[in-house]
């Protein structure tokens, strides 16, 4: 499918479930003349036509200049392209950041994020990673005064 | 006059502070570096750099904000000129003449004019800013919730009609981006919209996640899909960093030229240095009398793309910190930034905060001046960044945006958004979809809702209103022009290729 008509079809789809969901908006006697509904209304009503629009145009003109689209990761390997690798990682990562902590949970990512790129090189990838955490950690908490969590390491 | 100069004297007293400069420094630095970098645009950088700035007064974060937005500017080119791979956008014209140069011999010419060029473009549009700042704050004060609505609604219009790509792909991410301002209470009657009944949601999402996850981690994910390809390493030899007289001679026009082109191109919503540039090459190669030099080192055709992008990252802050609104991304971000910090950059800005607005702008002159010195001595020193392999540098840039991300809130659950918005990212860059337009969005887009209900609760619900004043006609007025303008131009393009065809 090319990009014109899949763009079409998703953003019809999230203009109709966003629109469905104004619905469940409740109303507040507190209300202005305006009220929650009008704006969002606008929005969903101009993403649905904008959509239509552009699934509609292409079909008619049958549009040769939009290409496929492609997500370029080699076929067959899809659960090894970056985009779900970086998102599983990312994902676990949040799940383990506060229960292991910064300094350990980034060093791990970081670490897994690296051998997925250089498998080979562990030993860099291992100092790299903890020297990134470490260094990170010190600028960020020790300079700039954010805080993060201990994890385990508070124990 | 006199109000201009007292008021740069109260700016002068704010910057010249230790840690005013040194932030200063450090922030033109690291947007050289970023600028550098390719992929990693002035976007991207501001973004990731923003947790930096959660423990600084407001006056200082944006000093340093600017820095690194000029900074990348400065940048953007050295990987043009070396590598023919631009650090962003705004540097592709750079690479035009500018690698050409480096492959002739001549790379230290290319470096010293490209940081020269900047320089001047730089500095002569804070002057620019300088004298305008002040009558275009007054003239905004007059603004009323009408006319900013107005005035936001055509700023998005120009955005949306002048990216490249599709007009309704571009409507599409625009409404997405309102759509995403939407979530959250609702702050005039406190009703929960789109929250799932989940208290997570009811603050709204966050614009830093947001933005870190379309352009950082998108942008990340991509650099993974080319990283088996071979890398590419720095074989010029650059020799001395300076220009000749000749060089001089046939660049200072350009450059002169260029300067108020871009600024004025710059001011312009949506339009940005890249197009400015592009311009501003177009135009000297027009004016050249060795026209046929261009694109095999002609060294004016280096000079002024780079004032030209300089000159209009200047200009594009003159909408947002005299009016705030911002007309490009780069823009936006730092908008978004300064309203965690807690400041509001409009007009009111230069009444009721006067020390920060002109200490922002004394901050550029001097900026300026200390990216030129850090960019024709150190020239050798900074390219040597070039030469880092990004498999270092793709997971930095996760890191950094988790960080950023986690600092706002301290919220395991902002983590779920920068991951979502990545993804999103990387489907509006497979769609082919521009990245500007739901970024402008989701930055003006609150600030839009909020004064289109104020417009209507002052008429008591009648959109009469929108066109009741002189400056609200003018902006909608301009709105329906700027919406039909892709269509004029594709008819134009049709008339003047018809006969051809025949």
């Amino acid at each position: 499918m090319n990009s014109n008509r899949l763009t079409g079809l998703i953003a019809m789809f999230i203009s109709v479930v966003y629109l469905y969901f104004i619905g469940m908006i409740e109303k507040s006697p507190f209300s202005d003349s305006v009220g929650p509904k009008l704006f969002p209304l606008l929005c969903g009503l101009g993403m649905l036509v904008a959509g239509i629009s552009i699934f509609l145009i292409d079909i008619f003109t049958d549009s040769l200049s939009a290409k496929s689209v492609s997500f370029s990761h080699k076929k067959g390997h899809f659960l090894k392209s970056p985009l779900v690798v970086i998102t599983t990682i990312g994902c676990i990562y949040a799940l383990v950041f506060e229960s292991l902590g910064y300094l350990i949970s980034t060093a791990l990512m970081i670490m897994w994020m690296m051998t997925y790129l250089q498998k080979k090189k562990w030993i860099v990838n291992t100092i790299f990673s903890v020297l990134f955490s470490l260094g990170s950690y010190f600028m960020f908490v020790k300079i700039l005064n954010l805080s993060f969590p201990s994890g385990i390491l508070s124990l | 006059m006199e109000s201009v100069l007292h008021s740069l004297q109260l700016g002068f007293g704010m910057c010249m502070t230790p840690e005013n400069l040194a932030w200063l420094t450090l922030g033109g630095l690291l947007g050289t570096i970023i600028g550098m970098l390719p992929g990693l645009g002035p976007v991207t950088g501001i973004a990731l750099l923003i947790p930096v700035t959660f423990g600084m007064d407001p006056g200082t974060a944006l000093i340093t904000l600017c820095a690194v937005f000029y900074g990348a500017m400065y940048g953007g080119s050295r990987a043009s000129i070396l590598l023919n791979t631009p650090g962003d956008a705004a540097a592709i014209a750079a690479t035009f003449d500018g690698y050409p140069m480096a492959q002739n011999g001549r790379a230290g010419s290319a470096l010293a004019m490209s940081a020269i060029a900047s320089f001047f473009g730089g500095i002569s549009a804070v002057f620019l800013m300088t004298l305008l700042a002040l009558p275009i704050s007054g003239f905004a004060v007059k603004f009323g919730p009408p006319e900013y609505f107005a005035l936001m609604i055509f700023v998005l219009t120009v955005t949306v009609s002048v990216n490249e790509g599709s007009l309704l792909k571009s409507f599409i991410g625009l409404f997405f981006g309102l759509m995403v301002c939407t979530v959250g209470l609702d702050t005039q009657t406190g009703v929960p919209r789109f929250t799932f009944g989940t208290e997570v949601l009811q603050d709204g999402i966050d614009f830093l996640p947001v933005i870190m996850g379309i352009f950082a981690l998108s942008e990340v994910v991509v650099n993974f899909e080319k990283l088996t390809q071979a890398s590419t390493k720095l074989k010029v030899k650059i020799g001395r960093v300076w220009i000749t007289r000749e060089d001089w001679k046939r660049s200072k026009w350009p450059i002169i030229r260029a300067i108020p082109l871009g600024f004025f191109v710059g001011i312009l919503p949506g339009v940005g240095s890249a197009m400015a540039a592009w311009m501003s090459y177009i135009l000297e190669q027009k004016l050249s009398r060795r026209p046929e030099k261009f694109g095999k080192g002609a060294i004016e055709g280096l000079a002024a793309p780079e004032a030209a992008n300089n000159s209009a990252s200047v200009g594009a802050m003159i909408p947002m910190l005299t009016l705030g609104i911002p007309g490009s991304g780069a823009t936006a971000v730092m908008l978004g930034a300064l309203i965690m910090l807690g400041v509001k950059p409009g007009p009111l800005l230069f009444v009721e905060r006067p020390e920060i607005a002109w200490g922002v702008i004394i901050s550029m002159y001097l900026g300026n001046i200390i990216l030129a010195i850090m960019n024709i001595p150190l020239a050798t020193v900074l390219i040597r960044i070039l030469a880092i392999p990004r498999q270092y540098l793709m997971p930095i840039i996760i890191g950094l945006a988790f960080i950023g991300t986690y600092s706002i809130n301290y919220s395991i659950f902002d983590f779920y958004i920068l991951i979502s918005f990545g993804v999103i990212g990387y489907m509006f860059r497979a769609l082919k979809m521009p990245p500007g337009p739901p970024i402008l969005a989701i930055i003006l887009g609150g600030m839009l809702e909020q004064s289109f209900r104020q417009s209507l609760i002052i008429s008591g619900g009648s959109l009469s209103i929108m066109v009741s004043s002189p400056i609200s006609s003018i902006f909608l007025g301009l709105t329906v022009l700027t919406m039909f303008y892709p269509f004029y131009s594709k008819y134009r393009k049709k008339i003047n290729a018809t006969p051809a065809e025949k």
